[in-house]
């Protein structure tokens, strides 16, 4: 999983979204960890795009992109991490014969209302389905009509890499270029 | 198995000890949190073995179809998945058992 911000491919109104990861398994140096840049949730949207494409992954030359500053998400099964949309983050190659399973949530506060053109399956739903799958997903609060707008760096994921089925599809499509070459 | 899939709001999660305030400074100027067992041992062990029958259940598969995403080397022998987008199952609540 190359280096990407989550929010790259799903801008909301606002910045209040997360994802969570819970391991399901031990999780170490050698079966892909996960990797986070601190502080970077504060910083800038780096581009995604590549050859016009929406690509998925940042490039590993990008001068806002300090690999050097990376920390490695490491523990037992049970353990979860949590990251910000914002927040820069990718797995090294798992090169172990171990799986990795991880189980991964994300989840926004309720006032924070999704920009049209992302590939999540809430924008083909018809209005009245929309609302439905919106309620059914209130984790906690109430369904706001009143987004929050706040002033965020937002680029939209479009046009969609030749195969957008996946974020895996999405950059080896796209052509992302790796920063965990061997 | 499948049928046991369910949100993971409410239940003994919600009694949980939550996060400390430390926790939440920490996630505010990092970006990022770690929490270690974070669900009970049942609760892990009923999530892993959810997680070993959708694999089992990728064994036939030739292709992706938007809830399994094969990998490279996927064979009945030797799955090998990229993810498995349960939330797919929102819209096609049958779709990991088609063919």
């Amino acid at each position: 999983m190359e280096w990407h911000q989550d929010w790259a491919f799903y801008p909301h109104t606002n910045d209040g979204m997360l994802a969570f990861g819970l391991m399901l398994e031990d999780v170490d140096e050698a079966n892909g960890p996960l990797m986070v840049i601190p502080g970077s949730h504060k910083g800038p949207l780096l581009s995604h795009h590549n050859n016009g494409v929406f690509a998925g992954a940042v490039n590993p030359a990008d001068p806002d992109f300090h690999f050097d500053q990376a920390v490695t998400l490491t523990g037992k099964a049970g353990s979860m991490t949590v990251h910000h949309a914002r927040t820069l983050h990718g797995s090294a190659p798992n090169r172990s014969d171990r799986a990795r399973l991880i189980l991964f949530y994300e989840a926004c506060a309720a006032d924070a209302w999704p920009l049209l053109g992302a590939g999540s399956y809430i924008h083909r739903l018809p209005q009245r389905e929309m609302w439905a799958d919106l309620l059914d997903r209130m984790v906690c609060g109430e369904p706001v009509i009143e987004p929050r707008i706040e002033k965020v760096p937002v680029r939209l994921p479009l046009p969609p890499a030749p195969d957008a089925t996946s974020i895996f599809k999405t950059q080896k499509s796209g052509g992302a270029r790796s920063a965990f070459a061997a | 198995m499948l049928a046991t899939i369910s949100p993971i709001h409410g239940g003994d999660h919600a009694a949980g000890p939550g996060l400390s305030e430390g926790d939440l400074a920490f996630y505010r100027e990092n970006g990022y949190l770690m929490i270690e067992d974070a669900v009970s041992p049942e609760d892990l062990a009923e999530l892993q073995a959810v997680a070993r029958d959708f694999i089992d259940r990728s064994r036939p598969r030739r292709q992706s179809n938007g809830i399994y995403d094969l990998d490279e080397g996927h064979s009945p022998s030797n799955p090998r998945l990229t993810r498995i987008s349960c939330w797919r199952l929102r819209l096609r609540p049958r779709a990991a058992l088609e063919p």
